[in-house]
């Protein structure tokens, strides 16, 4: 293997990374808040897909469409701390992950009844798909882009969670919510903030999915919640950054697997990479980012 | 202590009769009143039944939500086909398989052995990691499982047949035998929830910390309930696979997770009595919507194909019930109510 391919690789490992890593940072935001998990995250990336499908069709720019796509995404993952989470509140962990679960069967049963159960297509526009040569190595237009926004995204999310006074009572809540509660924090707002920034992070990272695959269908949004959860479970669930790291992890699982694996082998990617995941947890159960103090249960 | 442990297992003997008596009627009325359709209905319930109290069994006693429990359906599914399909059929449909299991066809009860092993295996290699993780980390980590067995199933051909599915499986479940089933798996359930094993793992569930400090670990209370579970999956997936004949790797992921958990959470996941009726209760939305769904008309109004309407249904059924009861149809009132019956029949 030439050290060009190699680099190519690795490019295309950090932009799959990069979706991963802004994927995981939504799910364990709200984790981190609740100490719940949302099954119907995934769903958030397939409405954004829809939208961003129905605001093409209709004939709106494609970033006039994304930005529509990650706004729907951002309303629906407040809709869906209304319907359930928000009555549950105080109901046991099994339960609350349940309800979640029912409301992303909802969402892609609907789906697939009033618009379609066969994939849609998005033209993604010409350039997207080129690629650029500096010094004789070629990049892939998307993938640059791809982590050109994630970088973005993730900064102006760093800066959101240590700069403003909502960002602190979001990572304070993060630690413990309980004791954020008693400093007079709005535990409501704080879990709806919570629910916006993980729908904006989901739409983002849908909108570079969507990019790579260029079609939409009810049940796309399986896969990223998959890898949302191993990367948030590899990365540690004690801290926000762990997932960022995850994100990243995974993405150097697949694509080192795919580049490994002989033929034959290739359509199991999925199980060997779930298996290496599975190893690094059987030594780490906490995942990789174990938090400085232990916490108590 | 002693009089305590005694107590516990007639409480558990109790259940185990009354869900026999409840179940018995369902068959008795699936021989000899149903029609043909109807008697379906019946062997799906019971089979149902099993799939369902089995994964009672790992969920509702640690209170961790296992997405994974279809992988174990699959994988024994899958050994029953292997073990039981006619041998000329066999050597047509995997001609690849190596001789020793080309040749075998097992009855009724060598399948389920093999099922029971394969699910078994499943299990213990599973369980050396996935109890060793927190309540939900644990339950992502089962939803892992499940799609890195239905890669397996989707993609080793030679074994599987990938996505077109396997077929050629004998039909040896009838409602006797669906029955005789359901009871065994309902006894194993209760036994070991009343045992000081199962006593050890719902301790885990209410309280991990105060558990610990009594001397429980908790990672091998998990363990233990989730091999036990993971085999009581493997005898009813077997049963499953003798009554449905033909299937593919679809059945084994993320629709039939759904249906099944929502039994358990519709019906309370901390009893053995609420799996039954959470099955119960989703079955009989399913039958009266599967009309709705396939399109029907009301005289001269042709009511158009609705398709996902049962799935819809449910999911709506579950949220209105959780968030009116919690805990599910039959809460842990269960134990209380037969106490409180005794207590009145006494005086």
């Amino acid at each position: 293997m030439t050290t060009a391919t190699v680099l190519q690789q690795i490019l295309n490992a950090l932009s799959l990374g990069a979706i991963y890593a802004v994927l995981a940072l939504g799910l364990a935001i709200v984790f981190s808040t609740l100490g719940l998990l949302n099954f119907a995250y995934g769903e958030l990336v397939t409405v954004n897909g829809y939208v961003m499908w129905l605001a093409v069709s209709a004939g709106l720019g494609f970033w006039a469409a994304a930005g529509l796509g990650v706004v729907a995404a951002v309303v629906f993952s407040l809709l869906i701390e209304l319907t359930a989470f928000r009555p549950l509140r105080g109901a046991s962990g099994p339960a609350v992950i349940f309800s979640s679960f029912a409301v992303s069967v909802i969402i892609q049963n609907l789906i697939r009844n009033f618009v379609s159960p066969r994939p849609q297509g998005i033209a993604v526009p010409g350039w997207m798909d080129g690629v650029l040569t500096v010094g004789g190595l070629r990049f892939p237009v998307l993938s640059v882009v791809t982590i050109a926004v994630a970088a973005v995204a993730l900064v102006a999310l760093s800066a959101l969670l240590t700069r403003s006074r909502h960002g602190l009572a979001l990572r304070a809540a993060a630690e413990d919510f309980a004791v954020t509660r008693l400093m007079g924090a709005p535990a409501n707002r704080i879990i709806g903030m919570a629910f916006a920034l993980s729908g904006m992070l989901a739409g983002i990272a849908g909108f570079l999915w969507i990019a790579r695959r260029g079609t939409v269908n009810p049940t796309m949004g399986f896969t990223p919640l998959i890898q949302a959860f191993i990367a948030v479970g590899l990365g540690g669930f004690s801290k926000l950054s762990g997932a960022i790291y995850g994100g990243f992890l995974v993405a150097f699982i697949e694509v080192a697997l795919q580049v490994a694996l002989p033929a034959a082998l290739r359509p199991f990617t999925m199980a060997f990479a779930l298996m290496v995941v599975v190893v690094i947890l059987f030594f780490r159960p906490q995942g990789l980012a174990r938090a400085a103090e232990g916490r108590l249960a | 202590m002693r009089g305590q442990s005694v107590r516990r297992l007639r409480s558990a003997a109790a259940t185990w009769s009354a869900l026999t008596a409840a179940l018995g009627v369902v068959a008795a009325l699936g021989v000899f009143v149903f029609e043909s359709p109807a008697q379906r209905v019946v062997i799906e319930y019971l089979i149902l039944v099993g799939l369902v109290v089995a994964i009672q069994t790992f969920v509702g006693a640690s209170g961790i939500l296992s997405f994974g429990h279809l992988a174990f359906v699959g994988a024994s599914a899958y050994a029953v086909a292997l073990v039981t399909i006619p041998t000329e059929q066999k050597a047509r449909l995997l001609p690849e398989l190596p001789e020793w299991l080309a040749g075998l066809e097992f009855g009724l009860l060598g399948a389920v052995a093999v099922g029971v092993l394969a699910a078994s295996i499943l299990a213990a290699v599973t369980g050396a990691v996935l109890p060793k993780m927190e309540q939900f980390p644990m339950a992502m980590a089962t939803l892992a499982v499940l799609v890195m067995m239905h890669t397996i199933f989707a993609n080793w051909e030679t074994v599987t047949r990938g996505t077109i599915g396997i077929l050629g499986i004998p039909q040896l479940v009838d409602i006797p035998v669906a029955f005789g089933a359901a009871v065994v798996v309902v006894a194993v359930s209760v036994a070991f929830q009343a045992s000081a094993a199962g006593l050890r793992l719902q301790a885990v569930r209410e309280d991990e910390v105060a558990a610990s400090a009594l001397g429980i670990s908790v990672v091998s209370a998990r363990r233990t309930g989730w091999l036990v579970s993971g085999a009581l999956t493997g005898a009813a997936g077997a049963i499953w696979a003798l009554n449905n004949v033909a299937y593919g790797p679809d059945q084994f992921f993320f629709a039939d997770t759904f249906t099944l958990l929502s039994m358990l959470v519709i019906g309370g996941m901390r009893s053995v009595p609420g799996a039954v009726v959470g099955a119960a209760v989703v079955t009989v939305v399913s039958q009266l919507l599967r009309t709705v769904e396939n399109g029907f008309s009301i005289g001269p109004i042709q009511v158009a194909e609705f398709p996902g309407v049962v799935q819809l249904a449910i999911a709506l059924v579950i949220l209105v019930v959780l968030v009116v009861r919690p805990d599910g149809i039959v809460r842990g009132e269960w134990i209380s109510l037969a106490r409180r019956l005794r207590g009145r029949a006494g005086r």
